[in-house]
């Protein structure tokens, strides 16, 4: 595990202004975004946010993250200012083995790899599943795709950028494999969604 | 576990060992103390929050008699803070007690001792006193302390 003195502090900003406010905050929207799926959540944004990510996967990772949630980033996600961020706001151990991770983050293109490589909790503890976030370019304009299941009055259409086919594939296979698998947020400037394992998701036909 | 500077090169090591030993005579001062010596300095540079300061529990653990086997002795509240000097240098800081001005405070002075010119001086002026005024409390509380002592001793008892 990596040790605190190992920090340099001159690339950390500030998380949160107010700090138990904003992280409550932030908690309140992920529990809206996983009883309403595929509904953009309005996220409050930390004081600072490294280089290369978005305010609102930030965010969630202050929020989420602490000790005891081993983090996997993928090596593309941020630099090294984004790991020193995380690991003094949170204390949270980074891990090099996504299998190991209790959340993960990543960019849109590699998130399905990940997903596939992700804990899916085991059957008397569905809750021991990992958790994925994935920063996307913008969470419209992209691939439409029409959720349903829980939380999901009829289907909402939704069409994040940036993600590949075969990340929604994965998205299906995980969904199979309920009450296992894993759930996921999608984050993008000061906004994000949530996609819960529960839900169901197809690809639209373009035209 | 390994001590923490025990791989690193010389002059990092030493300026880990002072900087250790100021930021105990920080945490023992007292708030007021802090503000004085900020009040002296000709400037007070600006500097950002990394981590406004905030009030935790940790618990102190001991060894009996100082050497023999590890115990809880009981909790106690600290409060910590991280800042950043406007020109880069980062101070921490964890105070015993809950006042959150100290914590910042120490972590301000933490910085600004940790400076190339400047360092030194601050802390030849202000903080060298203060570690004589807390060393001299300390000296005084422990002879007290053994002017009380009271050496129990059993006389052999006789076999008949």
């Amino acid at each position: 595990m990596s040790q605190m003195s190992g920090l340099d502090l001159r690339q950390v900003g500030r998380g949160f202004v107010d700090p138990v406010a904003g992280a409550q905050e932030v908690f309140r929207a992920t529990m809206s975004a996983l009883a309403r799926p595929g509904l953009a959540q309005a996220i409050t944004p930390p004081g600072d946010v490294p280089e290369g990510v978005s305010p609102a996967l930030v965010a969630l990772l202050l929020t989420l993250a602490d000790f005891e949630t081993p983090l996997w980033l993928a090596p593309d996600l941020g630099d090294e200012s984004l790991r020193a961020y995380v690991r003094f706001h949170t204390g949270v151990p980074l891990v090099d083995d996504p299998a190991l991770a209790m959340f993960a983050a990543s960019r849109a293109h590699g998130a399905g790899a990940v997903l596939a490589q992700l804990s899916i909790g085991e059957d008397r503890y569905p809750d021991r599943s990992a958790t994925l976030l994935v920063d996307v370019p913008a969470l419209t304009g992209g691939q439409g795709v029409r959720a349903s299941g829980p939380g999901i009055r009829n289907t909402v259409t939704l069409s994040p950028a940036g993600l590949s086919t075969a990340f929604w594939q994965a998205m299906g296979e995980n969904h199979r494999l309920y009450p296992l698998g894993v759930d996921c947020f999608l984050c993008a400037g000061h906004e994000m969604m949530g996609l819960p394992r529960s839900s169901a998701l197809a690809l639209m036909v373009e035209g | 576990m390994t001590h923490p500077s025990s791989a690193l090169p010389r002059e990092t090591a030493d300026i880990t060992a002072r900087r250790r030993d100021w930021l105990a005579v920080l945490a023992r001062a007292s708030r007021c103390d802090l503000e004085a010596v900020l009040a002296d300095l000709p400037t007070v540079p600006g500097y950002t929050l990394l981590r406004p300061p905030e009030s935790g529990a940790i618990m102190v653990r001991a060894r009996a008699g100082g050497s023999g086997r590890q115990f809880n002795l009981g909790e106690a509240s600290v409060t910590r803070c991280t800042v950043r000097l406007d020109e880069g240098t980062a101070g921490v800081a964890y105070a015993l007690g809950r006042d959150r001005r100290h914590a910042e405070l120490a972590a301000v002075l933490d910085a600004l001792l940790q400076a190339a010119s400047g360092g030194a001086d601050l802390y030849e002026h202000h903080i060298r006193p203060l570690a004589r005024q807390q060393q001299a409390a300390r000296d005084l509380r422990s002879r007290q302390a053994a002017a009380t002592k009271v050496d129990f001793f059993t006389l052999v008892r006789g076999d008949g």
